[in-house]
C-alpha cells in the first residue's frame, strides 16, 4: 500500500434478518483503498463482495443490520454516519457505481443525453448546454463514435458494449475519487468485454482515480488490477498485490480457487483441482474458520477458533492459522 | 479418429428464423462439422453467432432447418416421429441454466425415471436400478438424493442431476449447451472434471457449446470457432489453441482473460468492438467490418472453408495473418 488510504473500511459486519434466523453476509471486514490504485474483490457467489460494495454507497436494503462499530471512511468522512444529504453530495460524485447490467442502470425511456447530463446538473451545477458539451466529450473519451448522434438515442437503439460505455461516462462525468464497478463485463461477450476492461484501466490511471473492481473472474482480476482482496463467505480471506496474489497464494482457499480455473495454455482434458462441498450461508455466528469444512490443510484448531485478519511483516492480510509457506 | 464412423455429421445445415412479412434470419449457415465417438467437439463463439441454433437444430428443437442431420447415419429430418423417438436415446441434451431444466415440482425419482419410462422400460426394479447406476456415474449419493426435490441442491448438484437423466438412456452423444457457464469457479470444476472423465469412461461423443475458450481448452479435442452464423475455422484443439488461423480466432483467443499477471497482453485490435446485425451481414468476409487485416478482396468476395495443411480448415482469404502475435505470448507462469 502506497500512501494514505482514501478509503478505509474497518470491522464491518452486515446482517440480513430471515426466517432462518439471522443471515450473516458480511463479517469482520476491513479493507483499505488507496488513490490511484485499482483493488479487485473476488470471490463466488455469496462471498459478500457485492453486498461489500454496495455498502460503501450505503445502497443496502433498508433491513440491513450493520455491525455497532462499523466504519467506512472516505477521505476524513465517516460514510455510515452522514445524513442522507450529505450523502448524496458523496453518492455519484465523489465516489461513482458501475453495475453489472447496463441495461437496468439506465432509464429506458429517456435519451442517452439526458441522462449523462442529470448528475452534472445536479452536483456541479451546469446549465444544460453545458452539459450538453460536456456529455460529448464523455462519450469521446469512452469510445463512442459519433456522440452527438447518440446524446438523442435511447438506450435500446444501443448494443451491451456500448450501453455500459454509457454506464462509464456517467459513472466518470463528475470527476469521482472512487469508481465501484460491481461485474461490469460478466454481461458481455469476451471481446466486448476485454475493451472495457482496457477503457477502466485507462481512465482509472488517467484521472487518477481509485477504483474497486467487484469480479468474480480471477482472470479478469489478474490484468486490471493492482492488489486484490479474496473473500469466502462473508469475510476477507486474504488481500495482496496482484502479482504476489497470483505468485504465491498463501490461504488454501486462494490456492484452490486458481487451481480451478482452466487456463488456455493447459494441457487438453487436464484435470483441474476441485474444492469438495460448497460455501457455507452461515446464520448466526460460525464456530471456526469458515473454509475449514472444505479445507485440505484443515487442523483441529481450524474447527474451534475462527482466525483473525493479520498483517504479515510485507503488510498483507491473510485469515488462517496454517498459510501456505509461513514454514510450520 | 477418421477410422471410426461418425455419431453425428452435420452436412450443410442453416437453420432459419422466420420474421414475419416475409423475412427470414439466417442464424446459421452452411454448417458441416463430424462427431466421432468419445470425442469432444466445441462450437465456440460470441453471443448470436449461431452455436445454440446449430444445437437446438440437432436436437430437432428447431422448426426451420436446411441440410442434413445424421445420427448413426440417419438423416432425421426423414425419420417417422416414431423412428426419431426412438433414436432420441442416442442423443441427449444438457442446458445452461441447471437449476430451470429440472422440473421443481418433481423428486429426483421421477425425473430420472421419466426418459426410462418414456422409451418404455416397463420394470421398475430395472429402472431403480439404472438410475442409481447414473446417479453413482455422476458422483451423488443414490439413497441420499433420490427423494429430494430440485430446489435442496446447488447449482453444481442440479447440473450433476441434468447429466444423469441425459445419461441414463445410455447416449452416445451429449450435446451440451454451455453447461458449466452458471457455476461458480470451484463448481465449474467438479462439473468438467467429470464431463472429461465420462467422455473417457464411457467413449461418448460430445459437441459442446460454450462461448469460454479456457473452458473449451480443457474440454475439447475439436473446435469450431463460429463467426455471424458461419464457421470461420474448424479443426484440432491444439493447432488452433496453438496457432489460430482465421484473424478472428486469433482476436478472440487474445481477448481471453487469463489468470496470469504475467500474459504478456498483447491483444490484438480489432476494429469496432460491435458485431454486425446477423440481419444484415456484410458483404464479402463476415468479419471483415472488424478484421484489421480485411482488404478491398476480403470486403468483395466471401472466402469459402478451405483445408489447411494442419487438419483444420478455416474461411479466411489470410489465413495466419495474425497468427505470430498470439503465439508470441509467454509461456505458463502459473503458480
Amino acid at each position: 500500500m502506497t500512501g494514505e488510504a482514501l478509503l478505509s473500511i474497518s470491522r464491518l459486519g452486515v446482517r440480513f434478518p430471515t426466517p432462518r434466523g439471522e443471515l450473516s453476509a458480511l463479517e469482520d471486514v476491513a479493507l483499505e483503498i488507496s488513490a490511484g490504485r485499482t483493488t479487485a474483490i473476488v470471490g463466488e457467489s455469496g462471498s459478500g463482495k457485492s453486498v461489500l460494495s454496495r455498502s460503501i454507497l450505503r445502497l443496502l436494503p433498508r433491513k440491513a443490520i450493520l455491525s455497532p462499530d462499523a466504519a467506512i471512511r472516505f477521505d476524513g468522512l465517516d460514510l455510515l454516519r452522514l445524513d442522507a444529504r450529505a450523502m448524496q453530495r458523496v453518492r455519484g460524485r465523489r465516489i461513482a457505481m458501475v453495475f453489472q447490467d447496463p441495461m437496468t442502470s439506465l432509464n429506458p425511456v429517456r435519451s442517452v443525453g439526458a441522462q449523462l447530463a442529470e448528475g452534472m446538473v445536479l452536483h456541479l451545477r451546469l446549465d444544460r448546454a453545458e452539459a450538453g458539451r460536456r456529455a460529448v466529450e464523455l462519450l469521446k473519451r469512452v469510445g463512442i463514435s459519433s456522440p452527438e448522434r447518440r446524446l438523442e438515442q435511447f438506450p435500446h437503439q444501443l448494443s451491451g458494449g456500448m450501453r455500459q460505455r454509457v454506464v462509464i461516462a456517467m459513472a466518470i462525468a463528475c470527476d469521482p475519487e472512487l469508481l465501484i464497478a460491481d461485474e461490469p463485463t460478466t454481461a458481455l461477450d469476451v471481446t466486448v468485454q476485454a475493451e472495457i476492461l482496457d477503457l477502466l484501466r485507462r481512465l482509472q490511471q488517467e484521472q487518477r482515480m481509485a477504483m474497486i473492481l467487484v469480479t468474480h473472474d480471477l482472470g479478469v482480476a489478474a490484468g486490471h488490477s493492482d492488489d486484490i482482496v479474496v473473500m469466502y463467505a462473508g469475510q476477507v480471506v486474504e488481500r495482496a498485490p496482484t502479482r504476489t496474489l497470483f505468485r504465491e497464494p498463501r490461504m488454501p482457499y486462494t490456492r484452490a480457487l486458481l487451481g480451478a480455473i482452466p487456463g488456455l495454455r493447459d494441457a487438453p482434458h487436464a484435470r483441474l483441482s476441485t474444492i469438495p462441498g460448497r460455501p457455507p450461508t452461515v446464520y448466526g455466528t460460525a464456530q471456526g474458520c469458515r473454509f475449514a469444512p472444505r479445507c485440505g490443510q484443515r487442523q483441529p484448531r481450524c474447527e474451534l477458533d475462527g482466525p483473525a485478519l493479520v498483517a504479515d511483516p510485507t503488510g498483507n492480510l491473510l485469515r488462517c492459522w496454517y498459510p501456505a509457506g509461513a514454514g510450520a | 479418429m477418421s477410422a471410426t464412423t461418425p455419431i453425428l455429421s452435420v452436412r450443410d445445415l442453416a437453420v432459419i428464423y422466420p420474421l414475419g412479412g416475409g423475412r427470414t434470419l439466417r442464424a446459421a449457415e452452411d454448417i458441416s462439422f463430424d462427431v466421432h465417438p468419445g470425442e469432444a467437439l466445441a462450437l465456440v463463439g460470441e453471443s448470436g453467432c449461431g452455436k445454440s441454433s446449430v444445437a437446438r437444430a440437432i436436437m430437432q428443437l428447431q422448426a426451420h432447418t436446411e441440410g442434413q442431420i445424421l445420427v448413426d447415419g440417419q438423416d432425421l429430418r426423414r425419420l417417422s416421429r416414431r423412428a426419431l423417438k426412438a433414436l432420441r436415446p442416442r442423443f441427449q441434451m444438457i442446458f445452461q441454466d441447471p437449476i430451470s431444466s429440472l422440473n421443481p415440482r418433481r423428486r429426483v425419482r421421477e425425473i430420472l425415471e421419466a426418459p426410462l419410462r418414456i422409451t418404455g422400460m416397463r420394470d421398475a426394479a430395472a429402472r431403480a436400478r439404472r438410475v442409481a447406476t447414473v446417479l453413482d456415474l455422476v458422483g451423488l449419493d443414490p439413497q441420499a438424493v433420490l427423494g429430494r426435490y430440485p430446489h435442496e441442491f446447488s447449482g453444481g448438484q442440479c447440473q450433476r442431476l441434468s447429466i444423469a437423466r441425459a445419461l441414463v438412456l445410455e447416449p452416445a452423444l451429449l450435446v451440451c449447451d454451455e453447461p458449466v457457464s452458471a457455476l461458480d469457479v470451484s463448481v465449474r470444476a467438479q462439473v468438467l472434471n467429470l464431463l472429461n472423465e465420462l467422455r473417457e469412461r464411457l467413449g461418448l461423443a460430445m459437441l459442446f457449446i460454450s462461448h469460454d475458450l479456457a473452458v473449451v481448452r480443457n474440454i475439447a479435442d475439436r473446435v469450431a470457432v463460429m463467426y455471424l452464423g458461419r464457421i470461420a475455422e474448424i479443426g484440432a484443439a491444439d493447432s488452433i489453441f496453438n496457432g489460430p488461423a482465421h484473424p478472428y480466432t486469433a482476436a478472440l483467443l487474445s481477448a481471453v482473460p487469463e489468470p496470469d499477471p504475467d500474459a504478456a497482453l498483447q491483444r490484438l485490435p480489432m476494429k469496432s468492438g460491435e458485431i454486425p446485425s446477423p440481419l444484415a451481414p456484410p458483404p464479402g468476409c463476415r468479419f471483415q467490418t472488424r478484421c484489421p487485416a480485411a482488404d478491398d478482396h476480403c470486403r468483395r468476395v466471401p472466402p469459402e472453408l478451405a483445408g489447411l495443411q494442419d487438419a483444420r480448415s478455416a474461411a479466411c482469404h489470410k489465413p495466419f495473418v495474425l497468427g505470430p502475435a498470439v503465439r508470441e505470448r509467454a509461456p505458463a507462469g502459473r503458480a
